[in-house]
């Protein structure tokens, strides 16, 4: 009991920093260190900030899925340098 | 004794008049007339309770879609005369109907929705829609007695009976029938324009009415073709023998023994021309509807009226004891009031005396305010964040009326999100994304699987797939439902583009092995990027096809209906999407008008987003 206990402190001690790359439409990157835990949403807000694009015009795909605003990397199963893509719904008239 | 007395009958007096005052000044300060309204039914869960305390203010501004509105019974006509919006709602009401959603169309373009038990006031829900999107939906409707009554003036037993025919596809269902004439049963009320009335035709044709020669005929348009269950009709009110039999044949409305049958002639004219959408296809159940007064609020920091009222108690029990003290010191001083007395009173009054006091000790008011807001203040935001509430500045808690954030999510499946800023976008002529486009093909096939054999088997293909190719991401998913089974049981195929901000739609007819083009805006360079689609998607699929998809010749899509404008075209392809997978093959040269209609479409899809969410 004690032994499950330690190990888990000692796995949450370790301070894991994944390096999350969002690849824009026009193949430019930025990367993100996030850690686990991190909601992407907060990527997303930065990402949308920093290109000033409206955030409900971008969709973040992980692995060709939508990355919803309460996944975490830790959710999807992300590893250190996985590449999001950042995509702009494409509109029409 | 004679001193108790009188001071029982002075504090009871204060006791009413402060309550007034207090009363009115909430009512000065929040520009409504009834400030606090107590949730007398449970009609408008799970957004609110019963028992749920609700303040209520009015501002100058419009009133906006998602917002709720409170309104009472008397001002109901004037009410709706402003609403130029049209009113999707949701309100309580109590017409001897269970309780669940009832919807309503009203005159000017209003859609009201009741839920549940009457008292008093009714809340609804708006959305600006236009009343005819409802049409589409083929929702049959009632129109209260009640209203009528209000409209008309006439007693309650004169009126049309509406009387409840089962729930079978969600929507309430009403027959209509005159109590007098009970066979009178051909179709729904759908709202009252002038003095016509406009129905849906019945499912149930009443036979013995069909056969009455006195009835109205109606089983036939003027342009004799056999009406159908879910048609669009209207009858006109007589006129003449309405003015000239008094008050109380104006009541009558449909009595036949008042209205010679030449003058009440049914008229017919408004049987709409796609009328695949009429018929009563509505697939949202009457529970998902319930949570309409979910969406209000935005997140879990926003209004909560138990927290407001807490925080309320907190006021009393914390914000005013100083004060009641002082007042009490004064009362005792001046009268020689028993204090033991006025305590039993303070704990069940103790704000409205305290105020009472203020008013009464005129010269101490100022500094007893000023002690008074210092505290509350103080306490409020103390307790405020406690509750995630901010002090009245921003007026956010003292309003009821909440909108929906514009980044409120409404709609989400797979890998389509839709936010209330898409859902504005539909509702405003802008162009629409992939998100609209995909969402509108989920949801065709979720009401195919609703309703079997509504349309022949599908399958789409999101835009992305293409899209993503352009971008050299992966695009695997969007194509992962396609197999070998799959396209043996469909017809159809379907592929919205979207190239160079246009939308246009590819379908493959894949008995046929062909592919139709459908371009709303018809220009010959829009067809470039076909091939490239094909490719793509033969890339990604092989094997699943018989034939090589590249090798179909493609057609033109003729005769379809085109855009006049510059913003349709998306709305344009999820038409020709519902349209081509019809059972029965489409007649373009019906939906000539389609462009007259998109207003109409763009709101139903709206309104089944925002329906279809809250399941």
């Amino acid at each position: 009991m004690a032994s499950t206990s330690s190990k888990k402190n000692k796995k949450s001690n370790e301070v894991t920093i994944l390096c999350l790359k969002v690849k824009s439409q026009d193949g430019e990157e930025l990367v993100y260190r996030a850690k686990p835990n991190t909601k992407l949403s907060k990527l997303k807000n930065d990402y949308c900030n920093r290109y000033s694009f409206p955030i409900n015009s971008i969709a973040f795909l992980f692995d060709g899925r939508r990355i919803r605003d309460e996944d975490t990397p830790e959710s999807l199963k992300m590893e250190d340098g996985d590449e999001i893509d950042a995509m702009i719904h494409q509109t029409g008239g | 004794m004679g001193t108790d007395g009188l001071s029982s009958v002075y504090v009871s007096g204060m006791i009413v008049t402060s309550a007034l005052i207090i009363w009115k000044g909430l009512m000065c300060v929040t520009g409504s007339e009834s400030p606090v309204v107590v949730v007398l039914s449970g009609s408008m869960e799970p957004g609110f309770k019963r028992g749920d305390i609700l303040f209520l203010h009015m501002s100058k501004e419009p009133i906006r879609a998602g917002e709720i509105v409170v309104f009472n019974i008397d001002k109901i006509s004037s009410s709706f005369s402003a609403f130029s919006a049209a009113v999707l709602g949701c309100l309580a009401s109590d017409f001897g109907q269970p309780a669940g959603p009832h919807w309503w169309l009203f005159e000017n373009c209003c859609l009201v929705a009741v839920w549940g038990d009457f008292h008093e006031s009714f809340h609804c829900f708006l959305c600006n829609f236009p009343a005819e999107f409802l049409l589409s939906f083929g929702l049959l409707f009632g129109i209260s007695k009640w209203y009528q009554s209000k409209i008309n003036g006439s007693k309650e037993d004169e009126c049309i009976e509406i009387c409840e025919g089962g729930t079978k596809f969600g929507f309430s269902r009403y027959d209509v029938k005159l109590r007098r004439s009970c066979q009178h049963r051909h179709g729904i009320v759908l709202y009252w324009r002038g003095d016509s009335m406009h129905m849906i035709a019945s499912e149930e044709k009443d036979k013995e009415a069909n056969n009455d020669s006195h009835m109205p005929h109606i089983d036939y348009d003027r342009n004799d073709n056999l009406l159908e269950e879910g048609n669009v009709f209207s009858m006109e009110v007589c006129q003449s023998e309405r003015k000239g039999n008094g008050n109380m044949e104006d009541d009558d409305l449909f009595m036949e023994d008042e209205c010679p049958q030449q003058n009440a002639i049914v008229d017919l004219h408004s049987k709409i021309a796609s009328t695949s959408c009429y018929n009563s296809d509505a697939f949202i159940d009457t529970e998902d509807m319930g949570f309409v007064a979910k969406c209000f609020p935005k997140d879990d920091n926003d209004t909560s009226f138990c927290k407001l009222l807490l925080l309320g108690s907190f006021m009393l029990l914390y914000v005013f004891p100083g004060g009641f003290c002082v007042g009490l010191l004064l009362v005792i001083l001046a009268f020689g009031v028993n204090p033991l007395m006025l305590l039993s009173w303070w704990i069940w009054t103790g704000a409205v005396i305290e105020l009472v006091f203020l008013l009464m000790y005129f010269p101490l008011v100022l500094s007893y305010l000023q002690a008074i807001a210092l505290v509350g203040w103080r306490l409020l935001w103390e307790f405020g964040w406690l509750y995630g509430l901010v002090p009245f500045g921003t007026g956010r808690y003292l309003s009821v009326l909440v909108g929906i954030d514009r980044s409120y999510t409404i709609y989400t499946a797979g890998n389509i999100q839709i936010f209330r800023s898409q859902i504005d976008e539909l509702l405003t002529n802008q162009y629409l994304d992939n998100n609209h486009i995909d969402a509108f093909a989920s949801l065709l096939a979720e009401k195919n699987k609703l309703r079997p054999g509504l349309y022949q088997p599908f399958i789409y293909v999101s835009s992305l797939h293409w899209g993503s190719k352009k971008y050299e991401m992966e695009s695997k998913q969007y194509v992962s439902h396609i197999n070998k089974d799959a396209v043996t049981a469909s017809n159809f195929l379907l592929i919205p583009i979207n190239d160079n901000d246009h939308w246009t739609l590819m379908v493959a007819c894949l008995k046929q092995s062909t592919w139709y083009f459908f371009d709303s805006l018809p220009n010959p360079m829009h067809r470039a990027v076909l091939p490239l689609v094909t490719n793509h998607l033969h890339e990604k699929t092989q094997g699943c096809f018989q034939t090589d998809i590249r090798s179909w010749k493609v057609l033109e899509a003729e005769g379809v209906p085109t855009q006049t404008n510059g913003y349709d075209c998306g709305i344009f392809v999820c038409k020709y999407m519902e349209n081509v997978i019809q059972l029965n093959s489409v007649k373009w040269d019906l939906l000539m008008n389609l462009q007259a209609e998109m207003p109409k479409f763009r709101a139903e899809l709206a309104f089944m987003l925002l329906c279809s969410t809250l399941k």
